[in-house]
C-alpha cells in the first residue's frame, strides 16, 4: 500500500503499541513482586513468534491472521527464576526490562517525530 | 490499551506496598504491648497479597486480607509486671523486631520499583506527546 506515509509510520507505530502493552506487561510483574504464587509475564511480538507457531497457509483459502489482532502474544516469562514463594519476579531483571522497553519505546517515537518532520518538509516544500 | 492502565497497575502496586509498610508500622509500635482489645497481648499482622487479573493477561495487585497471626509469643520471666500470671511469667506479642525490619526494608524496595515504573510510563506518554510538534 503506497501513500505519501510509506510503510514505516505503520511499522513505527505497531512498534509503539507493543511497547506500550510490554510496559503493561512488565508493570504487572512490578506490582505483583511480593504476591505468593505469581508468574512472571512476557510479551512477545508476533514477528518473534513466527517461527514457532506460524500457521501453515498452502493453499490461498486458508486463514490468514489478521494484521491489526493479535500482534503480540503474553507468555510466562521463560527466563524466570522461582522463588520460595513459588513467585517467579526477578525484580533486576523487570527493572531492566523496563529500562530497555523505554529507550525503544523512545527511539520509535524519534524515527516517527524525524519521519513526519521530512513529511512536513516535503510539503512545505513543493507549496 | 494504554500508558494510564500500565500506571494503574504500578499504582496499585504502591497501595498495597504502602498497605505493608502501615502493618509493619503498627506490628514495630506494638511490639511490647500486652493489652489488647481482644484480650491478651498484641498479634503480629501479616498482609496477603493477591494477583488481581484482567484483559486477558495483566495483573494488577489487591490486598486481600490483613490477618493476626496465631503464633504463641515469647513467654520472660517478670514477675513485677501486672500481666504477669500466678508463676510470674509474662506473655509477650509474637513480634519479632527483626523480622519487621527485613519486611520493611522488603516493602520500601518494592514501593521504589513501582515509584520507577511510573515515572518511566510518564516519560513515555510525555515522549509521544512530542511526536509532530
Amino acid at each position: 500500500m503506497a501513500n505519501i506515509f510509506g510503510k514505516i509510520i505503520s511499522e513505527v507505530t505497531d512498534q509503539m503499541n507493543y511497547r506500550t502493552y510490554r510496559q503493561e506487561v512488565i508493570s504487572s510483574n512490578i506490582a505483583n513482586v511480593d504476591t505468593p504464587g505469581y508468574k512472571a509475564k512476557e510479551a512477545l511480538f508476533e514477528s518473534e513468534l513466527d517461527s514457532n507457531l506460524k500457521l501453515a497457509t498452502t493453499n490461498p483459502q486458508h486463514m490468514k491472521k489478521s494484521s491489526t489482532e493479535n500482534m503480540y502474544k503474553t507468555v510466562d516469562d521463560p527466563f524466570s527464576r522461582i522463588g520460595n514463594d513459588s513467585n517467579t519476579v526477578d525484580i533486576d531483571r523487570e527493572m531492566m526490562k523496563l529500562n530497555e522497553n523505554q529507550l525503544l519505546y523512545t527511539s520509535s517515537a524519534e524515527i516517527l517525530q524525524t519521519k513526519i518532520e521530512e513529511l512536513k518538509n516535503t510539503i512545505g516544500g513543493i507549496m | 490499551m494504554d500508558l494510564f492502565t500500565a500506571m494503574d497497575i504500578s499504582a496499585s502496586g504502591l497501595t498495597a506496598q504502602r498497605t505493608r509498610m502501615n502493618v509493619i508500622s503498627s506490628n514495630i509500635a506494638n511490639a511490647h504491648t500486652t493489652r489488647t482489645k481482644e484480650g491478651g497481648p498484641y498479634k503480629r499482622r501479616d498482609v496477603i497479597l493477591r494477583e488481581k487479573t484482567f484483559e486477558d493477561q495483566l495483573s494488577s495487585v489487591d490486598v486481600e486480607a490483613i490477618t493476626p497471626n496465631p503464633t504463641p509469643g515469647e513467654r520472660i520471666y517478670d514477675p513485677s509486671n501486672p500481666d504477669a500470671d500466678g508463676s510470674g511469667y509474662v506473655t509477650m506479642p509474637n513480634v519479632n523486631l527483626m523480622e519487621e525490619m527485613v519486611n520493611m526494608m522488603n516493602a520500601s524496595r518494592a514501593f521504589e520499583a513501582n515509584t520507577i515504573a511510573v515515572k518511566a510510563q510518564k516519560d513515555m506518554a510525555l515522549k509521544a506527546l512530542e511526536i509532530g510538534r
